[in-house]
């Protein structure tokens, strides 16, 4: 949950890193950050989208984050997302390009750090699962229909006593 | 001593440090991002193309010569990244915006809901932050040509001259200088209000707490009856609890539910999570232990304390509205119990001649110390006289099942409500705030109304929202919200 949560704001800053190497690199002194900028910004974009929707946490309710069913839907049908060896390793081996120039730096070390918490999560089993609809309360009424099937428990006196009806 | 107006804006302290949270996180962005661009001039000023211009070559050598202050803190031809973690400016900020980043992630509120511990000890990162912060500029690595060098060299003049034949044209070697480090001058004095706080907070670990009695209520809430050499609280105020016994690092947040004028202090403990049950097996509280736990055998607790919230100003008001939904009912104990403690003695004249009370809960399942105490009050104040002082409307929420109803209704005449027991009948489902307000706007005209709450933010919103739409000529509504 937690590897969510790095993972999404490394992202994020992944992106905006990316926008800013594409930026500089349209200087002349700065050619060098324009492919790097590019990658950033794409990959950096991918991860948020891979990495918006929360997974189902094992026991309570999960707060959805808002329009998340929208690319629930998509990862639900990827293939390998829900493994979290593969995204450690995926996300590991995505940001070692970034990492070379300096804007995009920040955001491929912040995902780096998400694929290292992602690693210990999947060590421990965890697996990512679509947040179901929210499990109804349920009723605590008895069913008043039918009659009761046990006589109602009676103290010792009582059932010592034939007089009582 | 201060005014109202500004205590009431220290009630959203929590607020305001999330403000200035969001602010760290776009500011650290923006200076990353604007250093990164430095880094880059820094490192390619030694590449080839650039040292074709001699001007560039010639001001990145000044500093190797003896007696020459550097320009460029990159002395050698580095790769750009490998040049953040040279310069002390560069490694430091990674050890803090890494901190940064650590303590914003899982300060989200769904890692705060679900997974505390995570939330509570990456936040001490802080400490990590702070250190580092005050040393990133110690280097003194953003650097400019000092006054005294800009008197007698020239910028503007000399860079159109070719570097080598400086001496010859007026331009002594340029001496460089960086500027100190400031950010110390701004953190420094909560850095030490803070440490002052923690000392305190050690202070108070090590004086006695003396349990007086350990009250099992109904519903999984244990009572904890405590005394401590001089401890004064206010009303409504809340406590940090520790257990030394169950963990060395977790202080818990407890409200007080004694008032101020009884000589214990007490909380009221629901046990939900591993701590909470930890506490009530070493009170012997569990279903374990139907004994009674002599006093020596009972855990050391340190108590932190007292805190403020909003709950305290209650008194300067002449007619308090208290909401507590669910949970924040709590505070109200301690205030209710006050105001009739204060009821008793009669030569001290109250400002607060009357309360309504307003207590919103799905069910009441949970809370039936809180009915208890409602209906002990409600018999107090029935036998001196006044009971027009508390005015309470309880309101179940959740709904019913038709069993339920049936119950109701035949005790519709009855002189007590049926599930409370009190004389008030309990209203079902949620209250019609515009009529309350409304008519405690007529009732009470020309006078300033204190509306307090305590529950979920819903209903907060809604409540801020009510105040401002009635106040009106005359009656005005400050409205107060305490922070769980």
């Amino acid at each position: 949950m937690w590897a969510n949560e790095t993972a999404l704001l490394g992202s994020s800053v992944l992106s905006i890193g990316g926008i800013i190497g594409i930026m500089g690199g349209l200087l002349k002194n700065f050619m060098f950050w324009l492919p790097i900028g590019i990658y950033g910004l794409i990959f950096g974009i991918i991860l948020v989208i891979l990495e918006y929707p929360r997974g189902r946490k094992n026991k309570g309710n999960t707060a959805e984050r808002r329009f998340q069913s929208c690319t629930a839907t998509l990862l639900t049908k990827l293939p390998f997302v829900d493994n979290y060896y593969f995204r450690a390793i995926a996300y590991f081996i995505v940001c070692i390009p970034s990492a070379i120039i300096v804007p995009t730096l920040l955001g491929s070390v912040f995902v780096i750090i998400g694929s290292g918490i992602y690693l210990g999560a999947a060590c421990h089993n965890e697996k990512w699962a679509p947040v179901s609809a929210r499990t109804e309360v349920r009723s605590q009424s008895a069913d008043v229909t039918q009659p009761p099937s046990r006589p109602p428990p009676r103290l010792p006196q009582n059932v010592n006593n034939p007089n009582q009806i | 001593c201060c005014p109202r107006r500004i205590r009431r804006i220290l009630d959203k302290n929590i607020k305001f440090h999330r403000m200035c949270a969001y602010m760290i996180v776009l500011m650290t962005l923006i200076h990353y991002f604007a250093h990164s661009f430095n880094v880059d001039f820094f490192t390619s000023a030694y590449t080839s193309k650039i040292l074709r211009k001699r001007l560039v070559a010639r001001l990145i050598q000044i500093g190797n010569a003896p007696n020459e202050t550097y320009l460029n803190p990159i002395r050698s031809n580095v790769f750009s990244v490998g040049a953040v973690f040279l310069l002390t400016g560069g490694w430091t900020g990674v050890i803090i915006t890494l901190s940064l980043f650590f303590m914003v992630t899982s300060s989200v509120e769904f890692i705060r809901r679900s997974y505390f511990e995570v939330f509570w000890f990456t936040h001490h990162l802080f400490i990590v932050f702070y250190g580092f912060l005050v040393v990133h500029g110690i280097s003194m690595q953003v650097r400019g040509q000092t006054a005294a060098s800009l008197l007698v060299h020239d910028p503007k003049r000399c860079s159109l001259i070719n570097p080598a034949l400086w001496p010859q044209n007026n331009c002594p070697t340029p001496v460089f200088a960086g500027s100190a480090p400031m950010t110390w001058k701004w953190v420094i004095a909560p850095m030490v209000l803070y440490v002052i706080e923690r000392i305190i907070r050690l202070v108070r670990f090590n004086q006695q707490v003396e349990i007086l009695k350990v009250i099992k209520h109904p519903s999984r809430v244990i009572e904890i009856q405590m005394r401590k050499k001089g401890f004064n609280a206010e009303v409504g105020q809340y406590v940090f609890i520790m257990c030394p016994q169950l963990s060395q690092l977790e202080w818990h947040p407890f409200t007080l539910t004694s008032a101020p004028e009884e000589d214990y202090c007490s909380v009221h403990v629901r046990i939900v999570g591993d701590w909470t049950t930890g506490l009530s097996k070493v009170l012997g509280a569990d279903e374990s232990g139907n004994e009674v736990l002599p006093s020596w055998k009972m855990p050391k607790l340190a108590i932190d304390g007292p805190f403020g919230t909003a709950s305290e100003d209650v008194f300067n008001y002449p007619v308090a509205i208290c909401v507590g939904s669910g949970i924040g009912v709590t505070p109200f104990a301690s205030l209710l119990k006050s105001v009739w403690y204060k009821n008793l003695n009669p030569e001290h004249e109250m400002v607060l001649k009357k309360v309504y009370f307003f207590w919103i809960c799905p069910e009441t399942h949970a809370f039936e110390w809180f009915g208890d105490l409602l209906a002990y009050l409600e018999r107090q104040l029935a036998e001196i006289g006044r009971q027009d002082l508390i005015e309470y409307h309880i309101y179940l929420t959740r709904g019913w099942d038709h069993k339920q109803a049936k119950t109701i209704y035949a005790h519709e005449e009855d002189s007590r409500d049926v599930i409370t027991g009190l004389e008030q009948k309990t209203n079902y489902g949620r209250p019609n705030w515009d009529e309350i307000f409304s008519k405690t706007a007529q009732s009470h005209p020309n006078t300033h109304v204190g509306v307090f709450f305590c529950g979920v933010a819903a209903l907060s919103a809604k409540l801020h929202k009510m105040s401002n739409k009635h106040s009106g000529s005359g009656v005005s509504f400050h409205y107060n919200k305490e922070n769980f």
